[in-house]
């Protein structure tokens, strides 16, 4: 094309061209370059929330794995607290096992003594600052029993010596005046923490047994050792 | 004298220069949309790169996510299982043994003290900052005989007061009855009260 020769005219035309060419680049950058700003800052934002979403959630996968050792001693520790110092009942009541444990210590030590009898099943009062109630009840029984200060000392010694978590509420040694002078009419009173929900055992039994299930299928999942790439890949989850 | 002869005319003069407006403008009507569009496409490339990038990170999201929430289950499980074990282990914590102690007594007590009788009793209480606890109180009561039975008392006091086995255990130990015996003017009888430091359930 050929320029006019006025040079006003072609001045005119070079303005026209430079009007043209602003408006083509004004069209592309509202038209395509904004847009895809926008856009560009929207995803970037987006992805750093999925990023930090990922992270959280690998970091608390990582945690529950890490934790599985020191979650199944928990759940051991409560189990064998459970089974072996925890009272529990026997068709519905507590005092069959609780004999059985007295009697067992009297019978040992070879000190009579005479029914056992149920004092309560009581709550212990919550902590001011608790949100929930005691899982453990006290459940308490009497024993009385006529013999001297070592046989009820022995026989206190043995209940303590085997369950750290009983206590001996209260202890009563009165004289037999005129009748025995060796022997003082005994009384001790024992409580036992019981379960407030008899069916809790049950409930600690079934998490340690879907933890170790979870366990064997993780293990079994698992790629050979020299191919694991990451710690969560074992994840407890 | 000079002579100047102009044989075109003024508008079909031309430039000597390699750069004229022309070239520019034919070099920038070439350069210019070709850097624009390598631009955009540049651009375009990068958002789709992006996307493709913010997609998989949704999914990686996605699939974690699930996981996450089982993990989060499990950790707020163990936590209850903690404070479980914790509150079983409160019942350790708050637990007197009196074995020891009934030997430290039967040990220690003077030979002129006659014990006649030994109540020990349990309350339950909150300390001051609110926590259950086990509240016990000894009371021991005897006869002293012979002239050095207010020391044998007073010893008896201090034992409890000052002893190993039971100055961590025991906040206050008082004699609120000393007196002559009714049967004998020649011996004393008394009771001797011990008050436990709180044993609380935590």
């Amino acid at each position: 094309m050929k320029l006019p020769d006025d040079k006003q005219q072609r001045v005119k035309i070079f303005v026209m061209i430079g009007l043209g060419a602003a408006l083509v680049v004004l069209g592309i950058v509202q038209g395509i370059i904004n847009p895809l700003r926008t856009s560009r800052a929207n995803r970037m934002v987006r992805m750093e929330e999925c990023q930090r979403g990922v992270e959280r959630a690998r970091k608390e996968i990582k945690k529950a794995a890490r934790s599985f050792t020191h979650r199944m001693e928990t759940l051991d520790s409560i189990k064998r607290a459970s089974d072996q110092y925890i009272l529990h009942p026997v068709l519905g009541n507590y005092l069959l096992e609780a004999t059985g444990i007295i009697e067992a210590h009297a019978s040992a030590l070879n000190i009579a003594i005479d029914p056992v009898r149920e004092v309560a099943i009581s709550d212990i009062p919550r902590n001011a600052n608790a949100k929930k109630d005691r899982l453990l009840k006290a459940y308490t029984v009497r024993v009385n029993l006529v013999a001297p200060y070592h046989d009820a000392f022995a026989m206190m010694r043995e209940i303590e010596n085997q369950n750290p978590y009983v206590c001996i509420t209260s202890v009563m040694i009165r004289p037999r005046t005129g009748v025995d002078i060796e022997r003082h009419s005994i009384s001790i009173e024992v409580q036992w923490p019981v379960w407030a929900d008899p069916e809790f055992p049950a409930e600690i039994e079934e998490q340690l047994k879907e933890q170790i299930s979870k366990q064997v299928e993780e293990e079994e999942d698992a790629p050979a050792p020299e191919a694991i790439p990451e710690p969560e890949q074992g994840a407890a989850v | 004298m000079n002579l100047r002869a102009d044989l075109i005319f003024a508008s079909e003069q031309r430039s000597a220069n390699v750069v004229s407006l022309r070239s520019i403008t034919r070099v920038a009507s070439i350069v210019g949309p070709v850097i624009a569009a390598g631009l955009i496409a540049f651009i375009v490339m990068n958002a789709l790169t992006l996307a493709n990038k913010v997609k998989n990170i949704e999914r990686e999201w996605l699939d974690t996510e699930p996981r996450k929430e089982q993990a989060l289950k499990v950790l707020n499980a163990g936590g209850i299982n903690d404070d479980i074990l914790s509150e079983i282990e409160t019942w350790r914590h708050s637990s007197v043994d009196w074995a020891p102690q009934f030997l430290s007594i039967q040990e220690s007590i003077s030979p002129n003290i006659q014990l006649d009788s030994m109540r020990i009793s349990q309350t339950l209480k909150q300390n001051d900052k609110g926590i259950a606890a086990r509240s016990f109180t000894l009371s021991l009561a005897g006869k002293a005989v012979g002239k050095a039975a207010e020391t044998a008392v007073e010893g008896l006091q201090k034992h409890f007061i000052e002893s190993t086995d039971f100055k961590d255990l025991i906040a206050s130990a008082e004699i609120p009855r000393y007196g002559a015996d009714p049967d004998d003017k020649n011996n004393r009888i008394f009771q001797l009260n011990c008050e436990y430091t709180l044993s609380l359930f935590e």
